[in-house]
């Protein structure tokens, strides 16, 4: 649960806010930017101004859906932004965004809230001829991280690749298989709940 | 001769939109209300419409949109309605070159920004529409417009509201000046120049910039 300043609430309920992002990836340099112009100091790090508009694209997600992976579109061409081509360990950097409001004059900073951490998953360079050119990273939030399940099943030979000498699953014969929804209702649509509520033409 | 980057536009457009951009993200309710916020902060951007022009005017105009290499450089935009403050198109009175000694922003409970300009000549009256312009560095620029008129006081000093507020990445030790108030700008990709006629000089065409505003 956010907890947005009072400041911040007027000036969305007056309709006068604007928003911006912060967005911090922990790549070697890191690379801190957000989306408005000079040098932003939040949580002890220092943000360089890019002017971006649409610097981050949320994606919508609904309650007990499964979790949707957040897009950045950076421009591929600006200087502060380019560092991530050369960046090491880019791959599976830790990113964290935050969700920046301002008063209807841009001055004033009212809140700022960390819209959500996770991982840097793609980095995709979009070029258009004649057109723009875009970095569209996406990042995986730990929440889809906790969705993927491993290789290794419960059977005698996994266990085997553990424990050479463990012969617990020995008379298994049949894997069992539940899934869990953590934090989250079980998704319902008519192909989890395996059968069609429409009567079949034939 | 070579050219001093960056340059300034020609004369002779047929008309001009110079204007704030703002980017908005909209949420009109059913009961009438329009919720929103908007995206990022505001920019100024232009733009110009050529018309009948003269040959040197259009050999100008020509070179200039050439000589910016598309979005590869920077040119001092400014609305050519207002060069100058209204009041004093032909000069500022003798003695002031248009600069200020200092300036301060302040935000008032309406989130209007006032600009505070001390070091004018006293009695010098700005009105709505004029402009001043923030310069630093080599050659960065701002530019804000007064949204009402004002008359410098005796102590020297004038405050007045302006539209946008003075961006935060302008330094304290920017110079604000309102003679000939420009800001950066670079072509975007709908900048097109028409076809050259029998007169020789082009007959149409479309100056589309937006504002590069760095520190």
């Amino acid at each position: 649960m956010k907890s947005i300043s009072d400041a911040a609430i007027a000036a969305m309920t007056d309709g006068n806010a604007i928003s911006s992002a912060a967005i911090v990836i922990n790549c070697s340099p890191p690379v801190a930017v957000w989306g408005g112009y000079g040098q932003l100091v939040l949580d002890g790090i220092t943000f360089d101004g890019i002017g971006d508009r649409g610097l981050v694209q949320l994606m919508g997600a609904s309650l007990g859906d499964s979790e949707q992976n957040v897009g950045l579109q950076l421009s591929g061409v600006e200087p502060d932004i380019v560092a991530l081509f050369d960046a090491t360990q880019v791959r599976g950097a830790p990113v964290k965004i935050w969700l920046l409001i301002f008063d209807g004059s841009g001055q004033i900073p009212l809140d700022a809230q960390v819209y959500t951490a996770g991982r840097l998953d793609t980095l995709q360079v979009v070029e258009t001829v004649g057109g723009t050119s875009t970095i569209c990273a996406s990042v995986e939030t730990q929440a889809r991280g906790l969705g993927r399940s491993g290789q290794r099943m419960r059977t005698d030979a996994d266990q085997r690749l553990i424990d050479a000498a463990d012969s617990g699953f020995r008379v298994v014969s049949f894997a069992g298989n539940k899934t869990l929804y953590w934090g989250g209702y079980k998704p319902t649509s008519v192909a989890t709940l395996g059968w069609s509520p429409l009567p079949t033409a034939n | 001769m070579t050219l001093i980057t960056p340059l300034s536009m020609p004369s002779g457009a047929k008309d001009q939109v110079f204007e704030i951009q703002r980017v908005d993200y909209l949420a009109p309710e059913a009961r009438g209300r329009i919720g929103g916020v908007t995206a990022g902060f505001p920019l100024w951007k232009m733009t110009c419409t050529l018309g009948t022009l003269t040959v040197a005017q259009s050999d100008q105009w020509r070179a200039f949109v050439s000589a910016q290499r598309g979005a590869q450089r920077l040119f001092m935009a400014f609305d050519i309605g207002r060069k100058m403050p209204r009041n004093y198109q032909a000069g500022f009175p003798s003695g002031f070159s248009g600069q200020a000694s200092g300036w301060s922003q302040s935000i008032d409970g309406n989130n209007f920004a006032i600009l505070t300009l001390t070091g004018l000549p006293a009695g010098l009256s700005l009105v709505t529409g004029d402009y001043v312009q923030f310069s630093w560095g080599t050659f960065q620029r701002a530019l804000v417009r007064l949204v009402e008129s004002a008359t410098v006081d005796g102590t020297g000093k004038l405050s007045a509201t302006i539209e946008p507020a003075v961006p935060a990445l302008v330094p304290p030790s920017a110079l604000a000046s309102l003679a000939q108030p420009c800001c950066l700008m670079k072509l975007t990709s709908d900048t097109k120049l028409g076809p050259v006629g029998r007169r020789g000089a082009i007959e149409s065409g479309t100056i589309d910039a937006i504002q590069d505003l760095r520190p």
